[in-house]
């Protein structure tokens, strides 16, 4: 049970790590952003339920994630989607553009489970849990989603995913 | 290499990246949903016409610096780029987790670069909003937008809007429907008045600026410019 003083405490100490799952699963970095931003603020409007979550980085990135869904995409920065459009490649940031444009190549779904699986550390179980799909896929998700981010980023590894 | 060292090794890889949005946005964004929400509860109670599918979009940063050129009366679009919307917006709708469906296009509504795509059925109406910049820039839409009994000659179903903070000024959309001696239907909000494109009994306006519903004002006329409705937030 993760126990959490305050909402502040919690931007404070767990704001990065949840941004960078939900950046993993959306691909684009300010629509991360964005849906962050509103997942921060449906967690503080309930605060006193949101608190108590079992794992609250994750729902928060879930809720993150379900937010970047129900927006089709939205404006212009939608299209760093589209690995043909790359509108991002002059935003100052040191996040590794390589990774990330892997990453977008990935089906929504196994960016999901590499953000919950390695950025958020949970287990498979937990992952399932919280994608609400069977272990076995989530398995099958990171090993696809790996091998595709070995491939692709250049990393030589002879993973066992779980 | 286990899984545990491409675990290190993307961690490592997204250790640069931090999460820079003050907590204060958190807190003014809550603000601002609860001022909405108020404002609109009310204009329901006092009107009863607000559609059931509200949708708030927020926050887009500064996106509303993409919508140039916005002029008042609507322009179907050149064919040419209506016909790259249509595509993108059936993209953008069936992209895995969004599943929208859409029917048959109904009409288009250009005002300057800004672009929406209006998918109206006779229970509800969808939208896709899109900016023009040397081709289709990108845009986006959100839930149907549900239409309600018309029963006069004015009627407003809904209300999409952007909030933006971080300085954007936002796109606000109000659709809804009128009988068929309206032949002008205007859009007022504080410094923005909109003509709505029309097409049948449908209707929408927007202008790029987040609007409260309780300031904005409808009215209907007639091809004479009589004054056969009006529907206003307060």
């Amino acid at each position: 049970m993760v126990s959490v003083a305050s909402f502040d405490e919690f931007y404070r100490t767990a704001g990065n790590r949840c941004y960078r799952a939900v950046l993993a699963s959306v691909g684009d970095r300010d629509a991360a952003a964005d849906a962050m931003a509103e997942a921060m603020v449906r967690a503080l409007a309930r605060w006193d339920q949101v608190a108590v979550h079992p794992n609250l980085e994750a729902w928060v990135v879930r809720t993150a994630v379900n937010v970047y869904r129900s927006w089709w995409r939205r404006w212009k920065r939608s299209l760093t989607l589209r690995p043909d459009r790359d509108v991002i490649a002059d935003v100052a940031d040191p996040f590794d553009e390589q990774l990330l444009a892997a990453l977008r190549e990935l089906p929504l779904r196994q960016r999901e489970v590499v953000a919950f699986r390695v950025l958020l550390d949970l287990s498979t179980d937990d992952t399932a849990a919280e994608l609400g799909i069977a272990p076995g896929t989530v398995t099958a998700h990171l090993h696809r989603a790996l091998q595709h981010l070995r491939r692709t980023v250049g990393t030589v590894v002879a993973a066992k995913e779980d | 290499m286990t899984f545990d060292d491409m675990r290190t090794e993307l961690l490592d890889r997204f250790e640069a990246t931090t999460y820079d949005r003050p907590i204060e946005d958190v807190y003014t964004g809550l603000h601002r949903r609860r001022r909405r929400f108020r404002s609109l509860i009310a204009t329901a109670a006092a009107i009863v016409v607000v559609g059931t599918a509200l949708v708030i979009w927020q926050p887009l940063g500064q996106q509303s610096s993409a919508i140039a050129g916005w002029t008042p009366e609507p322009h179907p679009g050149d064919p040419a780029i209506v016909a790259q919307a249509v595509t993108e917006c059936r993209q953008l709708s069936s992209l895995p987790g969004h599943e929208a469906n859409l029917p048959d296009l109904g009409w288009t509504d250009q005002r300057g670069n800004g672009l929406i795509l209006a998918y109206p059925t006779p229970t509800e109406i969808w939208l896709c909003q899109l900016v023009i910049d040397d081709g289709i820039k990108g845009g986006g839409g959100g839930s149907p937008i549900e239409f309600g009994p018309l029963t006069g000659a004015l009627r407003v179903d809904g209300m999409v809007g952007y909030d933006m903070h971080q300085g954007g000024t936002g796109v606000t959309t109000v659709v809804g429907q009128a009988s068929p001696e309206v032949t002008r239907i205007e859009v007022t909000a504080p410094g923005w008045v909109a003509q709505a494109s029309q097409y049948d009994s449908y209707w929408l306006a927007w202008w790029p600026a987040a609007t409260d519903a309780s300031q904005i004002t409808v009215t209907a006329y007639d091809d004479t410019g009589t004054l056969l409705g009006t529907w206003t937030g307060e």
